[in-house]
């Protein structure tokens, strides 16, 4: 493959897969300035890496995964610097974005690793397999934590049917 | 719930999935800015593995030269301390060995990797990336514990965490489970560094 060819097998990638991929990390951290930050910190590690990124099995699942890393220091100074800021920060910029949704909220109340899951196997749509490997655990373990956050995602959104269910 | 059952509650699905294309996204950055971004990282990338290659093909002291070489200051063993400008690594009385890395400057994985190694603490470093062991994922109850700068103590998770560079890791070697290694990610955004420490068997493991 060429330096041209590289570069315009990114462009069009960046290009068809900036608004995708920033919903997603916009979904799971409720801050739509940090996740611009973080997705074009990510383009810009996918564009460094691009021969790699290219062959992967799910590029888009690489960028949304390595912009939430990302995240993940930047939300740790913020918590060390100003307790709870990141709670703060996340409610005022989530007006008017669409964020702000039942659904998106209880995404975000989940568990880590079950949030991941979600945003893999579900907004991402990748199968099951394909999401074990981005996450570097065994298929029935994304299942069970797919589970876990189905029924908590439920019950959060619908505790009545939710307890029907349980039932 | 296997992945058919997941099929079937395609309500919960389809709501999350709808909830997410109602959001609102910002005008898309041009390209030229990501690429200028992409381009600092693949020359601090360089940077590392040019200090890899010359560590690499030397060997003995030739390789403690060429360390000094890239770090400005060659470990020293008899103090029990072994102290570059990007780390300090301490071998404490009760076995245990804390590490401490500049949130200032730039970390070489080898040299790290192999200082680890002197204190017979197998460990895999690496820059701007992280890798996590295949299941079944070693357990690091009691293997790293961390101090961060205020003081407070933070015990790592089952899961690797992200923490600041600046944080003082106090590792215990005897704690770590038969055929695993450490490893530590040297996560590089803009002017801040950060490490994410973890436990990995060696033959089992991936990396993003």
């Amino acid at each position: 493959m060429g330096v041209s060819q590289d570069n315009a097998g990114f462009a069009e990638f960046f290009a068809a897969s900036w608004d995708p991929c920033l919903r997603v990390v916009a979904a799971s951290t409720g801050n739509m300035t940090l996740a611009e930050d973080q997705t074009a910190e990510a383009f810009a590690r996918a564009w460094a890496s691009w021969r790699k990124v290219s062959r992967h099995p799910a590029p888009r699942a690489w960028v949304v995964r390595s912009a939430l890393n990302a995240g993940a220091s930047w939300w740790y100074r913020r918590r060390k610097e100003t307790p709870l800021v990141s709670d703060d920060i996340a409610a005022a910029d989530s007006q008017g974005t669409g964020l702000d949704t039942a659904a998106l909220t209880a995404l975000r109340r989940l568990p880590a690793r079950q949030r991941e899951v979600i945003v893999l196997r579900i907004l991402l749509d990748l199968d099951i397999d394909t999401t074990a490997r981005q996450l570097g655990i065994a298929p029935g373990t994304v299942r069970a934590h797919l589970s876990r956050a189905m029924t908590a995602l439920r019950h959060e959104l619908d505790p009545a049917t939710a307890r029907e269910i349980k039932q | 719930m296997n992945d058919d059952d997941y099929q079937s509650d395609s309500t919960l699905g389809r709501d999350l999935r709808t909830a997410l294309s109602d959001v609102a996204t910002p005008e898309r950055p041009p390209l030229a800015a990501i690429t200028t971004r992409g381009r600092a990282h693949q020359r601090r990338r360089l940077a590392g593995f040019a200090g890899l290659g010359v560590a690499g093909a030397a060997a003995g002291a030739a390789l403690a030269l060429a360390l000094t070489g890239v770090l400005g200051a060659a470990p020293a063993r008899s103090t029990g301390t072994i102290r570059t400008a990007a780390f300090i690594l301490t071998r404490n009385a009760n076995g245990t060995d804390s590490l401490a890395v500049s949130n200032s400057q730039m970390l070489n994985p080898a040299a790290l990797e192999q200082a680890l190694a002197q204190y017979g603490i197998p460990a895999l470093v690496k820059i701007d990336t992280i890798c996590s062991s295949n299941l079944p994922s070693p357990t690091n109850a009691g293997v790293l514990s961390l101090q961060l700068p205020d003081g407070a103590p933070l015990r790592s998770g089952p899961h690797p965490v992200l923490i600041p560079a600046n944080a003082v890791f106090v590792i215990n070697p005897a704690a770590m489970p038969a055929g695993t290694e450490l490893f530590f990610g040297y996560l590089i955004n803009g002017h801040v560094h950060t490490l994410n420490p973890g436990l990995i068997y060696p033959h089992s493991y991936t990396c993003s």
